[in-house]
């Protein structure tokens, strides 16, 4: 795509009203070239639109269900020695497409977050690790800058009450806590964590008691090397 | 007496509540923000169950990822509504058996300091309706099918039996009059 395509595509690009294949080659396009920083206002005028609906009332109902939803959120985590995961929630209902449009959605959700919190990811380095074991497969995206990891697998299995997925860091042959992951159902699961992947070797998903070990005490059921 | 449930009168302190976990604290945004929330929902989805869904998981978002959350006053609600948005768009192409959208031009297109902030409260929502208004009808047209029935322009042309050029070119002229009459409302 070049220049003038890209001026052409303009009010689309504002409005994000462009096929994923169509924005990959923007995205292309953009990230070389410095000529069309009109777009970034274009952009801001479509945000504004967000408050162009009317306000409506919502049902009563919806703040009671949200307010019991978060309380029953609202305690410590049972294991604050391990970093919390926290489930990109809206993107559980995309299931029915292919995995690549969820890790897409998944990273780039998760990148529209960042916009909001740092303003510029111009130098976010995006890393993709493919995961694949004899269970479950799936993919690992990470957001250097960030220091952020997304993962989405599919193929673990539900585990009886009482017991949870715990990731591990491997250094040196030595494991180091990542988090849990709960599979509540059958099908992919997305997580994000914070971690720094620096001097990690592999990463290793294994079978442990609720809340988590201290070191892993199964063998792996799956196991990333990056 | 007081008791010991904290009231919350203002943005800053709703989000230093919420990274302290307070129910409280997402009653109070809710409470700010759960009418336009749910308005821009139903605008989209035009169902007012799905509206519900979309809105609750955006507050549960924003209520799960508080302790990360470094925001300006005055850009939560901007965000809330860009999560209510997106998770619409998704739902409502799910829907229609379309691919999702992806986002992913927004860090390529923000240089730091260098767009201005449209989206948050500070702008009168009222001059945005105006502005938008003072479009000829078929460019209004087209960005309203694109923005809020999430089709992509070439899905805009198809619905509306135009060439894709015209609508790209609609879409364009559009967007670039409303950036030119939000800038003068600024």
């Amino acid at each position: 795509m070049d220049c003038q395509e890209i001026e052409e595509l303009a009010g689309a690009i504002a409005l994000n009203a462009l096929s994923p294949e169509e924005m990959a080659l923007v995205r292309e396009h953009l990230a070389s070239c410095e000529a069309h920083p009109h777009l970034a206002e274009l952009r801001a005028a479509g945000h504004a639109l967000l408050w162009m609906a009317p306000e409506m009332e919502p049902p009563p109902r919806l703040r009671d269900r949200l307010l019991a939803a978060a309380r029953s959120e609202a305690p410590a985590r049972p294991a604050p020695s391990l970093p919390r995961w926290g489930v990109v929630s809206w993107l559980r209902a995309v299931t029915p497409y292919r995995l690549a449009a969820v890790l897409a959605v998944v990273a780039l959700a998760l990148l529209g977050w960042n916009i909001y919190l740092q303003r510029s990811l111009a130098s976010e380095d995006v890393s993709v690790f493919v995961i694949s074991g004899e269970r479950a497969h799936g993919q690992l995206i990470y957001l250097s800058r960030s220091r952020t990891a997304v993962m989405v697998v599919e193929g673990l299995q539900p585990l009886p009450a009482g017991m949870a997925y715990q990731v591990w860091a491997m250094r040196d042959g030595q494991p180091t806590s990542v988090g849990l992951l709960h599979v509540q159902e059958p099908g992919p699961v997305t997580a994000a964590m914070e971690m720094d992947i620096a001097g990690v070797q592999e990463l290793a998903v294994t079978v442990e008691p609720e809340g988590g070990s201290t070191s892993p005490t199964s063998p792996p059921v799956l196991r990333l090397q990056l | 007496m007081a008791g010991e449930r904290k009231t919350y009168g203002d943005e800053e302190s709703i989000l230093l509540g919420l990274r302290e976990r307070d129910p409280a604290a997402l009653e109070a945004l809710y409470d700010r923000y759960a009418r336009r929330a749910f308005g821009l929902a139903f605008k989209v989805l035009g169902d007012g169950v799905a509206a519900e869904d979309a809105v609750q998981e955006a507050f549960l978002t924003v209520w799960r990822q508080a302790a990360r959350l470094d925001l300006a006053r005055g850009r939560v609600g901007a965000l809330l509504l860009t999560v209510v948005y997106r998770r619409a768009i998704d739902l409502l192409r799910e829907r229609r058996g379309q691919l999702p959208l992806t986002d992913n031009t927004a860090d390529v297109l923000s240089r730091p300091g260098g767009e201005p902030d449209w989206a948050s409260l500070s702008v009168d929502r009222q001059a945005v309706r105006r502005a938008l208004d003072s479009l000829p009808a078929e460019q209004r047209e087209a960005i309203e099918m694109a923005f809020f029935q999430g089709l992509t322009h070439v899905e805009v042309a198809e619905a509306l039996g135009l060439p894709v050029g015209t609508v790209k070119s609609r879409l364009r002229l559009g967007m670039e009059k409303l950036r030119s009459l939000l800038k003068e409302v600024e």
